[in-house]
Formats: C-alpha cells, structure tokens, sequence
C-alpha cells in the first residue's frame, strides 16, 4: 500500500449501490450513493426499485463515478497521466449480511478491479463500516464510544474501542426499529419509506396519549421490537377514532425511549468517552435531539452523522477495508458473500 | 489479439484465454452454488497458465444467459469489472449461442436447451432470419419439435437431413418427454455439453471481435429470459383505512 | 377431498406449535405462502416451523434483507417480499434456485407470490381474533402434491380443527 493508503469501497449488500474512495481509512476523497431515484432517473423507471438485478447495472458507473471523483479515470490511472500508475491501493467491498445476489454482485466487482489492477481485496462486514460513520466525519473522536447502529435491517449497540476493535453489546432478537418505523407508517396509511412521515407526524401529536409497551428482554442491551408494533395495530383496531398524529407521537417515543435509555446504560457501563448514532434511523429528529441531550446532561460527547453517512454508504466500507487490511492483510480471491453475516467481538 | 471468456450462466464455471489460434488455455469447475468463489481464483489461473498478465488482454468475453440468476451476475459483474479496470471492449454472447457453436456442423438442426429451473427451459428454434429464443415449460418445447419434424415431413426432408440435436442441460433433464416428441426421435448431447464450453465462447468472441462486435462494459446487462412487469395487487399490505 | 382447515390459537406459544406441527409435513422443493395483516403472527409462525427443523439461530424479521436461509433440515429460506412493489422483484429473488437444490421457501406477506407459486404451494392465512391475542389460521393445500398431505396436516394442526366454510372452534 501506498502511504497514501488509498482504498476504494463498494457497497451493495442491499438496496443502494454505492462506492467511494477513502484515504488512510479517515478521509472521505469521494462517495457516490446511487439511491433508487437516481435508478429510475438513468434507466427511465423501467427496472424494479429494489436490490437485485439493478446493482449489475450500477456497480460499473457508480465506481467509475467514485472515480473520476477521486481524479482518475475508468482505468484507475489519473485524468493527468493516463499512462501512469494505478492510483488505488486496494478494493473493499461488503460481503455481509445482505441479500445473497445483491451481495455478489459487489463481490464479483470488487475482486475483478482488484484481480485487474493488481492491488489487494479486502472484504468487510457491513456492519463493520457502520460503527466508522461517525469517525469520518469527526476526526477528533475519542474512543472507547458505545455506537448505536439504527436502521431498517439491524439494531445494535456495540462499544469501540479502537479502529477494528469493538465489542457487540446487544441486539434485535425480532424487528429492527427501522422497520418497525415503516411498517407502522405504512399500516396507518403514510406511504414508504416511513420514518420521515412519522417523525413529521408526530411534532403534530401528543406523545404521552397513549402508553405503548417498552419491550423487556433477556439480554440488558438487547432489543425487542415485534411486540410494538403489535401493540400498535391492536390499539386502533380498538380505537378507530385515534388520530395518525397521536399515534405516530406515542408510537416514536416508545422507541426513542428504548434506543436512548440502553444507550445510556451501556456508555456507563463500559465507561465510555462518548456515544455515537449509526444507520438510517439515526435520521430521525427525536432521536436525535433526545441522544444529543441525555448526554450532553452526562457530559460526554454524542457524534450525529450527517443522513448520507448514516444511510447505507460506501465510504464506511472503505474506512474498514483500510482497518482490516492493516491489522489482518487482504482477503483471498475465493472469498464468498456471506448473506448472514453477523457482527461479532473483535479485539 | 488475446480474449479472457467467462462463463457463469449454468452449472459450471469457466474462464478461457483464446487468441486467433484458438484456446490457449482454460479451466472449467461445477461449484454447485459457489461461482463468486471459484471464478476469480480460475481467472488468476487461467492468466498464469497462458502466461499473460490481465493488462496484456485485448478484450474480454462474457455468456450473458439465460441461465441461473446468482451464476449471471457474477460472470457479468466481473466482466465488465476487470474490462472497465483494464479499458478493454466487451463481447457477449447468449448461452444458447455458446452451445450451438459447441455443436459439430452440418449434420442436422442443432436446438440448444437450457434449464432455468422449476419446471422451465430456455431454447434456441432454428428461424429465418434469426434463431429465436423461447423460453417456457418442456411441453412446450416438446409441441414446437413436433410441429418440426410434421414441417420437415411436409417438405419432405426428413430423409437425408439427420434428426435434430438437441444439447444443454434442458435437454438432459426432461430428456424423457422429449424423446418422444417427434420422429425420428431427437438425438441428445452428452454431459460434455450440458453446459456452454468456455472455450466455445472464446472462439465465437476472437470471430466477433474480428466483425467489430463489442460493446462498452456499462451497456452490458445479463439476459434474464425472465420478465415480468406487473405491479403487485396488494390488498394486505395497507391497514388501516385513510383518517385524516 | 377437503382441501382447507382451520384453527384457532390464543397466544403466541400456540402459533408457533402449528408451525412447528406443519414443519414435519415439508420436504425439498416445497413452497409455503404466509398470507395476513400486520402482527397477524407469521414470522411467529416461522420461529416455531424453523426451530422444529433443527434451526439454532433466533428467527428475526426478513423484511429488509428479504431473506434470510436457515441452515436446517431441510434448509429453509424465510422471505418477506413486504418491501416489494413489482412481480419482477420477486422474480429476482431467484427461489427456483433455492427449490431445485432442495430448499423449502417459505414466504411471508406471500400473496405478492401467488402469480408465481400459488398454483403449487401450502397457503396459510393469519386473521385477527376477537381477542388481541386470538389468531385464525387457516391453511389451504394447492396443487397434487398439497392435497395428498392435507390429512396429515390436519392431524398435526391439533384437536379444534374445522374443515373449510365451518367455524374454526374456540
């Protein structure tokens, strides 16, 4: 690797397809996120709005979008000296969890870019790349930091303690709360994805209206949001007058509640420096205000990622792909996707 | 003039260095479900065994299916990887067209058939202007060799013509219905040709590439044989009734 | 011969018994479609049917990812198509693969796959009770291969078990 340590990341382990170009696993060089109404701009919305085939699609232009951000050109050789050097020093991509065919579509790439230009592949766990989200974007990070990573496929609260070393904490043992988010959006008629009509539903609502079970569960750190929702379609079938606001209010208090009181705990118990939000539902502006002001209370820091890098990006894949080329070396050419990949302690 | 093949459309996986003196080295392998692990080790292979480097290549060659989804896109995604990374053309062919070319010559019609799986197969009917691909149940293929071999009748070919070829997986695995489907019976490929050689689409590619056809690698897609446009009906997605 | 059955369940415990009960009735190829509102108990249905092939990891919602594969035996693929707006998504998903090699698929919000598989598949049908915690499924067998199990597949859904177009007991 160049002291550059230039590493470009692919990310298709879901809906987006995406790739950017990271430098020593800190700085953000470029990230191009194709979300699917850039799909339908390009491919006349002809083609399904999900995962599948359109990553086949979109691996190539987005790269060589990330590319061409990073000054160089399809080829990897830089605008200004075409016949010059390849200037990456190696390609991660995601190889779990995700859908099995999205997955292999960044895999297949990732090890063919690498097998071409010759430079080492890395591959990485998405959920991995998350907990870096907040580090690239606030340099200055302290560690340990218990990161919460929110989104529409996964809840976690993990401690890290230094780049590729962390601690899993808990876990989702049913839903996770972003899903919970559009599947109660969408029950009460709110469209898809959901979590930005509740959260602008429920400034309008009484949060305190209707008292929705906060979910127990066996692991202190874990997280159970199944029964939730459950709750909620049990309570206007009951009570066909409630209205949508007070619902969505009451419905995203019960979960900011949850999210930000096992936060709490789990940054005392492991005597963390500060707390970090991950995922796509880091998004939401109760969680975000509630977070940034329980802690502010502890004195320790909160880290908000902007929306691009909590959503799915991969920028954080390129983050670590850099880590774990530097404490493990590269992956081999006959490396899988791994669809059910989960996150475990690392030290 | 040097081409890397890659096939991934069915049961196996193949990768080919041919050049216009045919095939200077290959390697094929059936990994069940394991295309993603096994084709880029083979590519590494296949260059160090034709002793070239992949910056030495002149264009790269991909089957484009139809066949079975996870296998595609992993072929296609690596060919129009490693063509972008290297600033090379692409060359495409259809399995189907990989399997015909595998056929000797002149002997009679060759149909190629492939399996997609749960009781589908894709075929290539011989067809003026153009070979045509169809795709659906054997049954239908089996009706579609009949209608064959009565126009032949008709036309008084059947003698002298030799009876049809019918290789590929497909062909194998409903073997028995379609057997029985016209006379003189079909007369079936070996395991040899269950699947499209790679090396077959390496030679069909230097000939293509001769005739200038290639394409960018971001306009090429896999060739699904699948399509289906409908939206769905939900009726129980949506809860609860619209309040305002 | 009668090609339904209904029963009623009064907690979750029960709706995991019957899918736990219907688990030993699946072999390679066969596919389930879960059809019923929000919260009706389908992925708790599929937490007792995997659990009972021998599946050790927790059964957690595929909704995002779409599926997630089991390694029981026979290895079940758990799919969600709640995400989904066209047939050609469903398509994509490549379950033929799954079937052929000789994986069970079973899908929730299932009615998005009747175009596909509906002609060939166990349906089973999850509806609110008058209680909050009473359930009532209903399990329909389409196709040759259904109907010559449904006999057995009563027995398994316990004592309480009504025919189609009666009343499934209380």
């Amino acid at each position: 690797m160049t002291a550059r340590g230039r590493v470009l990341g692919i990310e298709t382990s879901c809906d987006e397809t995406a790739a950017a170009v990271v430098e020593r696993g800190r700085t953000v060089v470029t990230s191009v996120v194709s979300s699917q109404v850039d799909l339908h701009a390009r491919y006349g919305g002809v083609v399904p709005e999900l995962a599948g085939r359109a990553h086949v699609e979109l691996a190539l232009p987005v790269v060589t979008d990330a590319l061409a951000g990073a000054g160089l050109d399809r080829r990897g050789r830089s605008f200004e000296d075409p016949a010059g050097p390849v200037g990456i020093d190696a390609v991660a991509a995601t190889i779990g969890p995700g859908l099995i065919g999205a997955l292999l579509v960044g895999v297949s790439t990732a090890k063919a870019l690498a097998l071409a230009w010759g430079v080492p592949f890395v591959g990485v766990n998405h959920l991995e790349g998350h907990l870096y989200a907040a580090m690239l974007e606030a340099p200055e990070i302290e560690l340990p930091v218990v990161v919460l990573l929110v989104s529409g496929g996964h809840t976690l609260l993990v401690a890290l303690d230094a780049p590729g070393s962390y601690r899993v904490l808990g876990a989702t043992v049913d839903d996770a709360a972003g899903e919970a988010f559009d599947k109660v959006a969408r029950y009460l008629g709110l469209g898809y994805p959901g979590g930005p009509e509740i959260d602008r539903l429920a400034l309008s609502g009484d949060a305190s209206s209707i008292r929705f079970p906060r979910a127990s569960t066996a692991g202190a750190f874990d997280f159970s949001f199944s029964g939730l929702k459950t709750a909620v379609v049990s309570y206007v079938r009951a009570h066909p007058q409630v209205t949508n606001a007070d619902v969505a209010a009451s419905f995203q208090e019960a979960v900011v509640d949850v999210l930000v009181a096992k936060t709490v705990a789990a940054a005392t118990e492991i005597g963390a420096r500060g707390a970090c939000l991950a995922g796509g539902v880091a998004a939401n502006s109760s969680l975000r205000a509630r977070f940034a002001e329980v802690f502010d209370d502890r004195g320790m820091r909160s880290y908000l990622p902007s929306r691009a890098m909590c959503t799915d990006n991969a920028a954080m894949i390129a983050a670590a792909g850099y880590f774990q080329l530097e404490r493990s070396g590269p992956t081999p050419l006959d490396a899988g996707a791994v669809p059910d990949l989960q996150l475990r302690t690392s030290r | 003039m040097r081409i890397l093949a890659i096939e991934t459309a069915t049961i196996e996986v193949g990768v080919a260095v041919a050049d216009e003196t045919g095939p200077l080295a290959s390697v094929t392998a059936r990994p069940g479900r394991r295309q993603a692990e096994t084709l880029h080790p083979a590519i590494a292979d296949v260059c160090r065994i034709a002793m070239i480097t992949p910056a030495e290549l002149d264009a790269i060659a991909v089957d484009i299916g139809p066949g079975l989804f996870t296998g595609l896109r992993v072929g296609v995604a690596a060919a129009k990887a490693l063509a972008g990374a290297l600033g090379l053309p692409v060359v495409t062919a259809t399995s189907l067209e990989v399997l015909k070319a595998a056929c000797p010559s002149g002997l009679g019609a060759v149909i190629p058939v492939i399996d997609m799986r749960r009781g589908e197969v894709a075929w290539l009917m011989p067809a003026r202007p153009a070979p045509d691909v169809r795709v659906g149940a054997p049954a239908e293929l089996a009706t579609e060799l009949a209608e064959l071999a009565e126009l032949a009748g008709l036309a008084g070919l059947a003698e002298g013509v030799g009876p049809v070829l019918l290789v590929g997986d497909g062909a194998l695995r409903h073997r028995e219905l379609l057997e029985r489907a016209m006379v003189p019976a079909p007369v079936f490929g070996g395991t040899a040709l269950a699947a499209p050689p790679v090396a077959s689409l390496a030679v069909l590619a230097i000939a293509a590439t001769k005739d200038g056809r290639c394409c960018d690698p971001a306009s090429v897609r896999p060739f699904y044989g699948r399509e289906a446009d409908a939206r769905i009906n939900w009726s129980s997605r949506e809860g609860r009734e619209a309040v305002s | 011969m009668e090609s339904q059955a209904t029963v009623s369940t009064a907690s979750e415990e029960q709706t995991r018994a019957i899918g736990a009960g219907i688990a030993h009735f699946l072999g390679a190829g066969d596919v389930v479609l879960l059809v019923g509102s929000l919260g009706a108990g389908k992925t708790t249905f599929v937490q007792g049917l995997v659990a009972a092939l021998g599946g050790r990891e927790p059964v957690t919602s595929p909704t995002f990812m779409l599926a997630h594969k089991y390694r029981t035996a026979p290895p079940v693929t758990h799919v969600d198509l709640w995400r989904l707006g066209h047939l050609q998504e469903v398509v994509d998903l490549a379950l033929e693969e799954e079937l052929d090699e000789g994986g069970v698929v079973v899908v929730e919000w299932g009615e998005a796959a009747e175009p596909l598989y509906g002609a060939d598949a166990l349906v089973v049908r999850f509806d609110w009770g008058r209680s909050d915690d009473e359930r009532t499924i209903s399990i329909e067998a389409r196709g040759a291969c259904w109907t010559s199990r449904i006999a057995g597949l009563r027995e398994a859904l316990g004592p309480g078990t009504a025919g189609a177009g009666t009343e499934g007991a209380a």
